[in-house]
């Protein structure tokens, strides 16, 4: 069966809101998430025909997506702030801007387990590495933001 | 709230947020996809009709007349004529070329090989073109770099007045090149050299065409002469492939130390001792030379000094290109005996010895550590 593009549309209006709120987290500007986001889209318009045989196109465009975040340069509470880097949106909370601070392989990790509650083993399809690899970021991330955040260290991860 | 729980919480907050909508971010979409598959097209557009452009200015200007030189056979460059001598009993090899500079007048004469058969795999140099004095430059035609460009500049050909360094890896086994004066006349230059090895001579100026030549496509000339050039020369193996080189003969050159130091703030911080060997090549060929050699620190008395690695036998692999090559140098540091009244004698493997006094000495940097002196591996 040849896609057509209103199948494209329905799964954009479906998936692009989710996608859209994690990479918002992700990358902590709304400028930045709306043009990754869109960029996602597009690549996956552009691969439609292809990815809308596979059996969960939403996955495909979500990784896309957090691939391009990780690359998106992202605001930092840095001491010596980038002047080409927007800001982070006021409305960010002190757990989103301590977020900002981690790498952004940590980052994806925590946004996917804590945000969109998924399982070890599907962060790992989504950031294309191993479990051990998301047990280690999620494990790091949470003892840098516990730092951050002046909060004990947790003992083991949720 | 424990930490999980105020993650979770905070990260959550985020579903308040307003999404852009969804129907004006897709229309934008659209907008982006199709401007991208017009830029794309008309690229490809740009780069089809540029190819077609270069092809057909090619077939046009092909040097079919006296523009820089004629399509002359390539036999006529190319005469095969029995090896010399020294590629015989080298290697073996019992067929090798005349190469006549032909009718290339405007560019000099250019060698060509696939690689740097010293280096093989890391230079790939695959051309080399020799116009002026130490000028030439090293092409990596396998690359996707443009520098292969710069092969084809070929400006510096005006400048040339009374001779031309040539040289170059060749892609063949040469036993002379024929290079035409301006004066009209011929000169034949024996030139031996195996297929791979560096060669280089000097000729006098090229009879060189301006008038045309400048408003003409050098580099397709250029590259048309390369291509009937390497097609000729396409044989089974490789440049350099299966060749070692001959042994330098026994005792042939003459040693001499050299002295050299760095110097800094604190003195001398090192004195390198240097074995320049002379006269190391009976033949045109390049030859490979094992050398052991053990240099020895004395006092004025003979005395040997408290120096480690003094007196120590080293053995270097040499490749001598020129008849005159450097041994690696011995380079000696720290020294806080004192003693200023210094000798370096070096003894070679077949027993001959010389020696040389030192005119400095390094500066004492430690007291409390010993005097070295090593070869330097650099």
């Amino acid at each position: 069966m040849r896609p057509t593009d209103d199948e494209y549309r329905a799964m954009f209006q479906a998936e692009y809101p989710p996608v859209f709120r994690t990479i918002r987290l992700m990358v902590g500007n709304r400028q930045t998430a709306e043009d990754v986001v869109q960029e996602a889209f597009s690549r996956l318009f552009v691969n439609w025909r292809k990815v809308s045989r596979y059996d969960r196109p939403g996955a495909w465009v979500r990784r896309v997506a957090i691939r391009i975040a990780s690359r998106a340069r992202t605001p930092r509470s840095a001491v010596q702030p980038d002047p080409s880097v927007p800001p982070p949106d006021p409305e960010v909370t002190d757990v989103r801007l301590a977020l900002l601070e981690l790498p952004t392989n940590q980052r994806a990790a925590i946004v996917l387990r804590y945000y969109e509650d998924r399982p070890v083993a599907e962060i790992a399809a989504l950031m294309g590495c191993s479990d051990g690899t998301v047990k280690t970021h999620l494990h790091r991330a949470r003892a840098k933001l516990a730092q951050l955040l002046g909060e004990e260290v947790p003992d083991a991860t949720r | 709230m424990p930490l999980d729980d105020r993650i979770i919480s905070d990260l959550r907050r985020v579903d308040r947020e307003e999404v852009p909508n969804t129907n004006d971010v897709f229309d934008s979409l659209l907008r982006r996809v199709r401007r991208r598959r017009a830029r794309r097209n008309s690229a490809r557009t740009v780069s089809a009709l540029s190819l077609i452009l270069i092809v057909v200015i090619t077939l046009m200007q092909r040097p079919d007349d006296n523009r820089g030189f004629s399509r002359q056979p390539n036999d006529e460059i190319l005469t095969p004529v029995e090896a010399p001598r020294e590629l015989r009993d080298a290697y073996g090899i019992t067929e090798a070329f005349r190469l006549a500079r032909g009718e290339i007048q405007s560019h000099g004469w250019s060698l060509w090989a696939y690689d740097d058969p010293f280096s093989p795999g890391v230079g790939a140099c695959v051309a080399r073109l020799g116009i002026g004095h130490g000028g030439g430059r090293c092409v990596n035609m396998t690359g996707r770099t443009e520098p292969e460009w710069d092969l084809w500049q070929i400006s510096s050909v005006k400048g040339v007045e009374d001779q031309q360094l040539i040289y170059g890896f060749t892609p063949l086994n040469i036993a002379s090149v024929i290079v035409h004066h301006p004066s009209g006349e011929t000169i034949e230059i024996p030139t031996i050299a195996a297929k791979g090895m560096s060669v280089r001579f000097f000729v006098g100026p090229p009879r060189v065409t301006y008038s045309r030549e400048r408003n003409q496509p050098d580099r397709v000339t250029m590259r048309d002469m390369s291509g009937r050039l390497i097609d000729t020369t396409d044989t089974d193996y490789e440049p350099g492939e299966g060749l070692s080189l001959p042994r330098c003969g026994a005792g042939q050159y003459t040693p001499e130390i050299k002295q050299m130091w760095q110097s800094s703030d604190v003195g001398v911080t090192s004195v390198h001792i240097t074995l320049i060997l002379r006269g190391l090549r009976g033949s045109p060929l390049p030859c490979h030379l094992l050398l052991e050699a053990a240099l020895a620190l004395e006092d004025g008395r003979g005395q040997l000094l408290p120096i480690e690695g003094s007196g120590t036998k080293d053995t270097t692999d040499i490749i001598a290109v020129d008849s005159t090559t450097d041994f690696p140098s011995w380079v000696w540091r720290n020294w806080c005996s004192g003693t200023d009244d210094i000798v370096a004698r070096v003894t070679l493997e077949d027993g001959r010895r010389f020696q040389a006094t030192l005119e400095v000495s390094p500066s004492c940097i430690d007291p409390d550590r010993p005097s070295s002196l090593s070869l330097d591996q650099r």
